[in-house]
């Protein structure tokens, strides 16, 4: 917990690696603490300022911007309804309901088995689908209220866990790309480049 | 280089301003005050409250733009007074107060709030906004020092802004999005940073208060006067605050020259050790048959001079000597060195506290702090100014920010290592070559090469420091010196005359008429004088605002040598000194007594005036005036005008100083006046960069607008004349040339250096005194090498004690970035500063404590 | 004419294997390999591609503008949010490597450093798609050192967003993948090709622009120029939604059909629900101000939509019809701008929610008459004149964007308005 560990620590390593500057690894690193613990810690939080070499009351600042990171534990499964203008013109504020009467907790909170956490959410770019759902980030549209049910069914069923990771959990797929080239490698290339293709410019001009 | 002028339109008034000004400073020149919040001119504008909209003409045609993010461009048009304009003022104001708490009846800002102030001025009468308001917890302790109001804040990003961008310490920042967007330190991470009190100062509302001050007066009953802080040497310029004789508050005044408007936790709060009256030297105090009674101020002068007496008739001028910390000002210093030298005749003077060797380099060649930080190169020198002289960090970290090479010198890491673009070691072993190693790492190019010497380490003697710094100014021939040597008078304390072998102005020409003929104290040390002292060669040692633990000796020590010697304690604060003391006179300290500082530029700087002096304290001059007196000779000084006649009279550094010179500027001279370009127009004091300020009600002139401060009445006596004495003695050259490099010896196997770092909150009696900020000294910390550790079979967090004149024990840490000769050690109370051996450089042992 | 969405017939149009046995890296080839970077930079701006994004502007011209400073930096910008908006989540799903082959392209003309591709974080699926694709691009030697033998290398980075729809903005965005809020920059500099990501010069182009330029540089800039008419080149992707029978993404050669076509259109939107009729629709995002039944026959062009006073931003069609609420619409619409403003700057902080609170009060029934006046006049305070194209008493956009809904719903559906008032509840309730 908090810390990142073992095979984290040496993904974590790897992303403060790939920026110019390592403080743009923030965002990454965020989400990678969520993938260890479904929640961004404090700890967590404290190493990533480390890592990049920023303050904690920075990395918080951060973090604490964006919708996606959440700072308390949350259910493995985190559904958002949509409820922004395409999906309430089909029925997105219904569908909250429903799914809040289905899950038995209203928008922002947890059941208390921990596996879910209801979400009104604001467009998720699935307008063709609405109202569309969001589960950990994976989408599934136009639902009804009998068919948010049958989600929720099958999620507990685990029919899902293939294709819904527990939250936190983004991309799946990893860079596999050799070690970035050093920026200052390629401006230097660039200028070698450039030159030899002014100069045989001039030259045909001549 | 001449700034390159445009033409703007203001208003409809074409007025000529140089390039970049932002559009709402052109304005504030031609008395157009915008409303504003976020703007602060010492920080970069980022234009996010939008108080300051104005109406701009641009490519296609007149838009409405924040002016103080836009700098003035030429062919400009900028329109203030539009029905646009002051529609999307109000309406701007409007939003802030939508959220905006209606209780400022209660808030420490109401009667200086920008908020409430510019509400009046550009809002409506009435809200229109019925929605529920905002709410969060409150107030919420972000520090020991800082309070946080999120309902009243209105997002303006300067306190964040200053703890980022000038302090460099991000401990604050915003926190959420938007309309929950809200200032927010990390976990349970305390917004713990020496400048912490600079946000209180430039909150635009009542968003951030500090602690000593939550509801302790209201601006209408304060009573302010400008000054200078008296913590350390930078000399940073404050208005200090009072309400019912007690100082309530600080606030920084922003002198271009010097601070900027900023100012260090210590300094800020230091105003509550003035105040804790229990913990203050209240009476004069004799003992009798060793038990210390009160005494009347005749009496305790006439027993002073009694001793005096006894010991020059015992053991010649040279029985009676004199120890000084550097913070009695510039009078009283005056003073007590024409006590010392000329009527008492001891030639045993040292009010520097053995610094008097850096400060005779540094004289002659004395930097302003702006040519340090325009310098083609900063060597800094045994000198950690974030711990020594603060605000002189802040403003090293903007100057390298914009280009200043700096090269370290120092024993350990600093503050400064990050910044310096190269750190040469300063090492036992390698004092001798230091200097041409420094030299030739300076980057080509013209313009000065600056050395900026402190006194980091308290466990190295200052004459090494000396040493060094003479040798420097061999190898680099121009170079020019920025003293930061801490105590807060140390250098006027120099040009005073009460420092070995300098007299009054360091001056060289004529002795004036007012003196006979002073004692030549060129050999004098304060190590020198306490040996000679603890051998019985002292009758009495006068010692001026100098509690002797905070250079070394036990309260065992002070005691044994109250035995040996009449102790004669000058002093503001109770300590183990006044207590061992024969005589105890109390001394009126800072804000109770009105007299002038010199700073580390040489820049001479006036000390206001708000309290009547606690108890019977008295100002230094009058007591020694009134011991002169007992001795049959008055001195002829009977008001502090007088001595700033004598001081103009004795020329050299003071030649041409009278008190008017401070009329023309909010910063005040530097010395000698001759060097001195007085600046143009003083600075316009913004209202709303630091609202304490202008809302406050003042004593004396009005220096709200940066018009006159005449800090003194002039003196009732006639300025005496320069005249040759009968004896035609001219006034020795300012320092002794030839010196004796100091010796440093070899130190044994199980022997290491000692580093015994200054820091801010030193464990001295003052700070002691401090409710608001005793609670910063940190405990006891022992770092050493990873290899000496191991040498000794311990390892990280084992218990060790330092052996050197007292023992030590604490928990050791390894580290880096400690060099193996050395061990640095940081205590938790004075008790520390007992390992300095008093030679040359300390050494101790380090030994591993079992178990 | 498909052009970003040929490959999209496909099933699998996101493999590799698609992508390669449908003509997949020629262009990247024919650029590296036969074009100097000014040759495909010239190609770019024959084709006068105009910004998909939103605000339009000819990325040959943004190219143009490039400072020319040694270290400069591509970033794509994928974080799509802007409600009713969906066509890039479909190119970065179903043809990443387009993208991945497109913004190599736009790379090497601009001479990039490094290239960034912001993938909004939500878009986990087009998270994984674009990485592999990034990791194929690197197997086959399309991306890194010496592109297939070309002398030019790069690399790519692919960066996710977490959730804040005005990391969209391209200041706020480069203020994000420095690992910051997302707080838009202050302007001027104007443009991120002046000062950008880390200071230095930086072009920021959406992911249909950049899904754009591998046909550009296969087919040439005057073929490309050839489709549409006017400024309005090529095609563009139209995202409808809202109360429309088959809403979708559709790509249509600019220009060339109407709106009227575009949602009731056989091929497209296929009209309303029956007996339903349209009382409204958003023709460019939800930010662009309001069209109503007279505008449904302007065609899908950018200075045609401009000229009628709203605009075709992201191209993202909002269609309204009789059984909706006006009132409810504009307040969603409000309530999101409110939800996702930075918080940095006033006007739209504040006001923001404050409109969002009064439009949730009439449209529950607690409106009082003077709030119509009051909203209009706050929108006028973050919005001077409320004027189109909008003035602003803010940083940014995000907070101007709020009145023309706010503005549209009150003049056309006044009577709405007051009978929400005057009933105490909403009549479509």
């Amino acid at each position: 917990m908090g810390r990142f560990e073992g095979e984290l620590l040496v993904r974590a390593e790897k992303v403060a690696g790939l920026y110019p500057d390592p403080r743009s690894a923030i965002i990454p690193l965020c989400h990678l603490a969520q993938e260890q613990d479904g929640y961004v810690t404090e700890e967590a939080i404290a190493h990533i300022a480390e890592l990049v070499g920023a303050t904690g009351a920075e990395v918080q600042g951060t973090a604490s911007f964006y919708d996606m990171f959440k700072f308390e534990p949350v259910g493995e499964y985190v559904i958002g309804v949509c409820t922004n203008i395409s999906c309430m013109l089909r029925g997105g504020y219904g569908l909250l309901e429903a799914a809040s009467s289905t899950l038995g907790v209203p928008p922002g909170e947890t059941t208390p088995d921990g596996m879910f956490t209801l979400e009104e959410v604001e467009c998720v770019a699935h307008c063709d689908k609405a109202p569309a759902v969001q589960i950990n980030y994976r989408y599934f549209g136009p639902v009804d209220s009998e068919g948010f049910a049958e989600l929720v069914g099958q999620l507990r069923s685990g029919e899902l866990d293939g294709q819904i990771p527990k939250h936190g959990t983004l991309g799946r797929v990893l860079r596999d790309a050799p070690p970035l080239i050093p920026v200052e490698e390629i401006d230097a290339e660039r200028a070698r480049q450039d030159g030899e293709r002014e100069a045989r410019a001039a030259s045909r001009e001549v | 280089m001449p700034d390159e002028m445009v033409s703007v339109t203001l208003d409809g008034q074409v007025v000529q301003v140089p390039k970049g000004t932002p559009i709402i400073e052109a304005l504030d020149q031609i008395g157009v005050h915008i409303p504003r919040f976020c703007y602060h001119s010492r920080m970069k504008a980022v234009g996010v409250c939008r108080m300051c909209l104005v109406e701009v003409s641009g490519p296609r045609g007149f838009s409405i733009q924040p002016s103080c993010y836009l700098a003035v461009a030429e062919g400009m048009e900028v329109v203030t007074t539009s029905e646009k304009v002051k529609k999307a003022q109000s309406g701007v104001i409007e939003f802030l107060l939508a959220n905006h708490p209606l209780d400022c009846p209660v808030c420490d800002k109401g009667g200086e709030c920008p908020l409430q102030d510019q509400a009046f001025a550009h809002g409506a009468g009435e809200t229109r906004y019925v929605e529920e308001k905002r709410h969060y917890a409150k107030p919420i302790p972000i520090s020991r020092l800082i309070n946080l109001d999120r309902e009243r804040c209105i997002q303006c990003d300067r306190c964040t802004r200053f703890a980022d961008e000038v302090a460099g310490e991000a401990l604050i920042d915003f926190r959420g999005r938007g309309n929950a967007i809200r200032i927010s330190t990390f976990s349970s991470v305390e917004f713990d940073s020496y400048f912490s009190g600079n946000v209180t100062q430039i909150c635009p509302v009542g968003a951030l208060t500090a602690t000593p001050y939550r509801f302790k007066a209201r601006p209408w009953d304060l009573t302010q006067a400008a000054s200078t802080c008296g913590w350390c040497s930078m000399g940073c310029q404050v208005s200090v605050q009072a309400s019912q004789n007690e100082l309530t508050r600080m606030l920084g005044i922003d002198s271009d020259a010097v601070n900027h408007s900023w100012l260090c936790d210590r300094g800020r709060f230091g105003i509550a050790e003035v105040n804790n009256r229990d913990a203050r030297v209240l009476v004069p105090t004799a003992k009798a048959n060793g038990i210390r009674g009160e005494v009347s101020w005749a009496s305790a002068a006439a027993t002073v001079a009694r001793l005096v007496k006894q010991a020059r008739a015992s053991g010649g001028n040279a029985s009676v000597a004199v120890i000084g910390s550097g913070r009695l000002n510039l009078e009283d210093s005056y003073a007590w060195a024409k006590l010392a030298l000329d009527v008492v005749g001891t030639p045993l003077v040292d009010g520097v506290l053995g610094q008097g060797e850096v400060a005779s380099t540094w004289f002659e060649r004395a930097a302003s702090i702006d040519q340090a930080l325009a310098a083609r190169a900063l060597i800094a020198l045994n000198v950690e100014p974030k711990e020594e002289v603060p605000v002189l960090h802040l403003r090293l970290r903007e100057a390298v920010g914009n280009g200043l090479h700096l090269i370290e010198v120092n024993s350990t890491a600093t503050s400064l290592s990050p910044m310096a673009a190269t750190s040469i070691q300063l090492s036992p072993e390698g004092v001798g070559g230091l200097a041409e190693a420094v030299a030739a790492s300076l980057p080509d190019g013209d313009g000065d090469v600056v050395i900026l010497v402190g006194g980091r380490n308290r466990a190295m003697d200052p004459a090494i420091t000396g040493g060094i710094l003479r040798d420097l100014v061999a190898a680099v021939p121009g170079a020019r010196i920025l003293s930061a040597l801490g105590a807060s008078n140390v250098h006027g304390a120099f040009l005073a005359g009460l420092a070995p072998g300098v007299l009054p102005g360091a001056a060289r020409g004529a002795v004036p008429s007012t003196w006979r003929s002073p004692a030549d104290s060129g050999r004098a040390n304060y190590a020198g004088i306490l040996r000679a002292a603890a051998a019985g060669e002292v009758g009495v040692l006068l010692l001026l605002d100098c509690d002797l633990e905070e250079v070394g000796l036990t309260p065992e020590a002070i005691e044994a040598l109250g035995e040996r010697c009449a102790l004669v304690s000058l002093a503001s604060y109770e300590s183990a000194t006044t207590r061992a003391a024969a005589v105890t006179l109390p001394l009126a300290t800072w804000g109770e007594a009105r007299g002038s500082v010199v700073n580390g530029e040489g820049r001479m700087l006036r000390l206001g005036e708000q309290l009547e002096p606690a108890g019977l304290s008295k100002p230094g001059w009058v007591a020694a005036s009134l011991i002169a007196g007992d001795l049959g000779d008055d001195m002829s000084i009977l008001t502090a005008g007088d001595i700033w006649a004598e001081l103009k009279a004795w020329g050299g550094a003071f030649a041409g100083v009278e008190p008017s010179i401070f009329s023309s500027t909010l910063d005040g001279p530097l010395l000698p006046v001759a060097r001195w370009e007085a600046g143009g127009a003083p600075r316009a004091l913004d209202p709303v960069a630091t609202p304490g300020i202008s809302s406050v009600s003042r004593q004396g002139p009005d220096f709200r607008a940066g018009a006159v401060l005449d800090p003194y009445a002039v003196g009732t006596g006639a300025a005496p004349s320069a005249k040759v004495l009968a004896s035609g003695r001219e006034v020795p050259a300012a320092v002794a040339s030839e010196r004796v490099p100091m010796e440093l010896g070899v130190p044994g196997e199980d022997e290491a250096w000692l580093i015994l770092s200054r820091r801010v909150y030193e464990a001295d009696a003052r700070l002691a005194a401090n409710p608001a900020l005793a609670s910063f000294v940190r405990g006891d910390r022992v770092r050493v090498s990873p290899a000496r550790l191991a040498r000794l079979g311990a390892s990280d967090g084992d218990r060790v004690q330092v052996v050197g004149p007292v023992v030590l024990q604490a928990v050791a840490h390894a580290d880096d970035a400690i060099p193996d000769w050395a061990v640095a050690v940081e205590g938790r109370t004075i008790a520390v500063t007992h390992l300095i051996d008093g030679a040359g450089w300390s050494r101790v042992r380090l030994e591993r404590l079992d178990g | 004419m498909r052009i970003v969405g040929a490959r999209l017939e496909h099933a699998d149009s996101h493999t590799l294997e698609r992508f390669l046995a449908t003509g997949g890296n020629n262009a990247l080839r024919k650029a590296l390999l036969e074009m100097t970077p000014e040759a495909v930079a010239a190609e770019v701006l024959t084709a006068n591609l105009l910004g998909r994004g939103g605000a339009g502007f000819e990325a040959g011209r943004k190219w143009g503008m490039l400072r020319k400073a040694k270290r400069r930096y591509l970033v794509v910008n994928g974080d799509e949010s802007e409600p009713a908006t969906f066509k890039d989540h479909l190119l970065v799903e179903r043809d990443p490597h387009q993208l991945v082959e497109g913004a190599t392209i736009a790379a090497y003309a601009i001479g990039a450093s490094l290239a960034v591709i912001y993938l909004r974080g939500e878009f986990a699926l087009g998270l994984e798609r674009v990485q592999e694709a990034i990791n194929d691009a690197y197997r086959i030697g399309a991306l890194g050192r010496d592109i297939f033998g070309s002398g030019f290398s790069v690399d790519i980075v692919l960066q996710p967003g977490a959730g804040a729809y005005i990391c969209g903005e391209e200041t706020a965005l480069l203020e994000s993948l420095e690992g910051n809020r997302g707080f838009p920059r202050i302007k001027p500099p104007y443009f991120p090709a002046v000062i950008g990501l880390y200071g230095d010069p930086t072009i920021v182009n959406n992911v249909e622009t950049v899904s754009n330029l591998p046909w550009i540089v296969e087919n040439g800039g005057e073929a490309f120029k050839s489709l549409g008419s006017g400024r309005s080149t090529g095609t563009r992707l139209f995202a409808l939604s809202g109360q429309v029978n088959r809403p979708g993404v559709y790509e249509v050669e600019m220009t060339k059909i109407t709106f009227r076509d575009l949602i009731f259109g056989e091929e497209f939107g296929q009209g309303l629900a029956p007996s339903r009729s349209l009382t409204a629709f958003i023709p460019g995002g939800a930010s662009s101000p309001w069209f109503f039944p007279e505008h449904l026959d302007l065609p899908l062009g950018q200075d045609e939509v401009a000229k009628a006073g709203s605009m075709l931003g992201s191209g993202s069609v909002i269609v309204m019809d009789d059984s909706s609420c006006p009132v409810r619409s504009a307040w969603r619409i409000a309530r999101f701008f409110a939800r996702e403003s930075c918080g940095q700057c006033t006007p739209c902080r504040e006001g923001g929610t404050w409109i969002d609170r009064i439009m949730e009060r009439i449209e529950r029934g607690n409106g009082r008459e003077e709030d119509l006046d009051l909203l209009l006049d706050l929108c006028d305070n973050i919005s001077p004149g409320v004027v189109w194209p909008p003035a602003q008493t803010t940083i940014c956009v995000l907070g101007p964007s709020i009145p023309p809904a706010i503005s549209a719903a009150i003049s056309r559906f006044r009577d709405d308005f007051l009978l929400h008032i005057k009933e105490g509840r909403c009549p479509h309730a």
